[in-house]
């Protein structure tokens, strides 16, 4: 576990899909706002997973 | 827009992240090399990326995004004049002498090629500027977060210091790297909405342009003379103030950026750190200077945000940003924003911290206090340097609370004594003949000449304190006036004294002097593995940025 989590990848990766998958969350929520049309929580919340989880596989997958 | 718990629980994780980041590599850290160097094992992606986050601290961003909206895209020279330039010659020529002479710092590579005196002066400034740039670091983010969240100036500077001691007390250079790293994805991810929530509000680039003044959009148009533009300085002091001296100062001495690329585990990688690093610094300024030029826009265009005033009633550049995610951003990205803002802080803080440990322990208390003690005894003051640097960093942020002027003076003094400093490695590195004489008495006279021009000359009501010789359009101008001047100075003083001194024997020098050191052969290497092809091609891009936004 703990020479998983040396790999920065992972750190950074793990981060963003929490991040991300927090704001996904916070899009079914009372909080959801529509910012001048564009749904900037959703979008960014997917960026965000998707992000972390490249990272998270290349530190897990590519040595 | 107030913070919700969401955005919380986001800065709390961040929180959790950054001391896990120090918790973990404690494990790898067991001596002074380790903690101080990285065991010199850091990876080139790693390397690469911790280069321009260690200089995009809060001064930075919020900074930028402030000069974006006062004098528009002609701040991209700070990027695509001063930075990339700079930071390929630091790749392709001056990396070789730092990493393959072995020196731990850029103060021991000026005592490995001149002498002990000249590696003081170094050592000395920069230690001091480091403390002083850390706790500027810790009062701006107190005073941030005071501002848009309501914290307690105190509580915020006690929570920031703590958290950032704990990180680099347990994990040093490699806590403060991988912490880079983490803020610059930030950065990038936490800023861009607003970018792209400003521009769709706007109706794209174009239109955007189309609200701000014609001098606003340009990088070189309006660039001929100081009366012409904003910023107030003409092409000679942009291309040699800024582009030769001032830049070319700091990417290539200061050993706050330097430290990122000297502690890779080859030369090749070493080398291409900042080569490497110069293509996302390319883009940098779509982050943070269109967001100033955007908020700008946005206020002439007649929308719902303004920019944010003082009480006097002028506008406060400074809080541009902070105006603009706290006005945009909604829920949950607000969180990611003000995160990215503080990450920001914290790793100038923390860079800041890292780097003095480092000189303090080898330069200073190493070379003059305790000369041949065991690594453990070096490895033990390292920390307690930790400890000091970051109590001085908060010292200096309650000074910078009480005395604002006393921090502007400080600052003036430490761009006097940086400004010749490049004059002293570019005839090290390149003139063997260069004495470590001649080096001592141009920095010194290099630094009395900067003084003096300060105290000749005023702008914006600064300066003058000798007499009014010479008025300049801005403070910018006198600045980068001040940086040639000093500059040159240092340059002939150097010559001049090394000409009636005795040099080096060629031994002394070897590896550490361009005419002494054997050329690395990389024709056999992939394109990708050689610096000067990659130096040239990040180069040509520049030139490319720079003709599209002429």
């Amino acid at each position: 576990m703990l020479s998983w989590m040396i790999d920065l990848r992972n750190v950074i990766g793990l981060f963003f899909v929490i991040v991300g998958l927090i704001l996904l969350a916070v899009v079914f929520s009372p909080m959801h706002q529509i910012v001048q049309d564009l749904d900037i929580q959703l979008w960014s919340g997917i960026i965000a997973t998707i992000f972390g989880g490249a990272m998270l596989a290349s530190g897990t997958f590519i040595k | 827009m107030g913070m919700s718990w969401v955005d919380y629980l986001i800065v709390g994780i961040y929180f959790c992240f950054v001391l896990g980041i120090g918790w973990v590599v404690k494990k790898s850290v067991k001596n002074s090399g380790d903690f101080l160097m990285s065991g010199r094992s850091i990876p080139l992606w790693i390397s690469s990326l911790a280069f321009i986050s260690a200089n995009l601290g809060a001064q930075e961003v919020i900074g930028m995004a402030a000069s974006g909206a006062k004098y528009g895209l002609m701040t991209a020279h700070f990027y695509w004049l001063g930075a990339i330039p700079a930071m390929v010659f630091l790749g392709v020529f001056m990396m070789p002498f730092y990493y393959g002479s072995r020196a731990r710092s850029v103060p021991e590579y000026l005592s490995l090629r001149f002498d002990e005196k000249t590696r003081a002066v170094n050592a000395f400034s920069f230690a001091a500027m480091t403390i002083f740039s850390s706790g500027v670091s810790l009062y701006a983010l107190a005073l941030l977060l005071q501002t848009i969240l309501g914290w307690q100036f105190e509580s915020s500077i006690l929570l920031s210091a703590g958290i950032v001691f704990i990180y680099t007390f347990l994990g040093g250079l490699t806590s403060a790297i991988y912490n880079e790293v983490l803020q610059f994805f930030l950065i990038v991810l936490g800023i861009s909405p607003i970018v792209y929530i400003g521009l769709h509000l706007l109706g794209g680039y174009e239109r955007m342009t189309t609200r701000l003044p014609e001098v606003m959009s340009h990088t070189w148009k309006y660039a001929d003379v100081a009366a012409n533009n904003p910023m107030g300085v003409g092409s000679f002091e942009l291309i040699f103030g800024l582009g030769v001296v001032l830049s070319f100062g700091y990417w290539c001495t200061d050993f706050l950026v330097v430290q990122r690329a000297m502690v890779t585990k080859d030369m090749s990688a070493a080398q291409r750190t900042p080569i490497i690093a110069a293509i996302p610094k390319l883009l940098l300024p779509l982050v943070v200077i269109l967001p100033g030029m955007i908020a700008l826009a946005l206020t002439k265009d007649g929308t719902s945000f303004h920019l944010p005033l003082k009480a006097d009633g002028r506008v406060d550049f400074d809080m541009t940003l902070p105006s603009l995610l706290t006005h945009f951003f909604p829920p949950g990205l607000l969180g990611v924003g003000v995160t990215a803002l503080m990450a920001s802080f914290m790793s100038g803080m923390a860079g800041n911290v890292t780097a003095f440990n480092t000189v303090w322990t080898y330069d200073i208390y190493q070379a003059y206090v305790k000369k041949d003690a065991s690594d453990a005894h070096y490895f033990t003051v390292a920390r307690w340097a930790t400890v000091v640097g970051i109590l001085l960093s908060v010292a200096t942020a309650y000074l910078a609370r009480s005395f604002n002027n006393i921090m502007d003076l400080l600052q003036l003094i430490f761009g006097f004594v940086n400004a010749p400093l490049f004059a002293t490695f570019l005839l090290g590195m390149f003139w063997k003949r260069t004495t470590g004489h001649g080096a001592f008495w141009g920095l010194l006279s290099g630094t009395t000449a900067a003084a003096l021009t300060h105290g000749l000359t005023v702008a914006e009501g600064k300066g003058g304190w000798i007499s009014n010789v010479h008025e300049y359009p801005s403070a910018m101008g006198q600045a980068f006036n001040i940086a040639i001047i000093a500059w040159v100075t240092c340059l002939l003083v150097t010559i001049g004294i090394s000409l009636f001194t005795v040099p080096k024997t060629d031994d002394q020098m070897r590896g550490l002097v361009y005419s002494l050191t054997p050329k690395q052969q990389t024709g056999h290497l992939p394109f990708w593995k050689r610096p000067m092809v990659l130096g040239g091609g990040v180069l040509f891009l520049t030139l490319v940025i720079n003709y599209i936004f002429s």
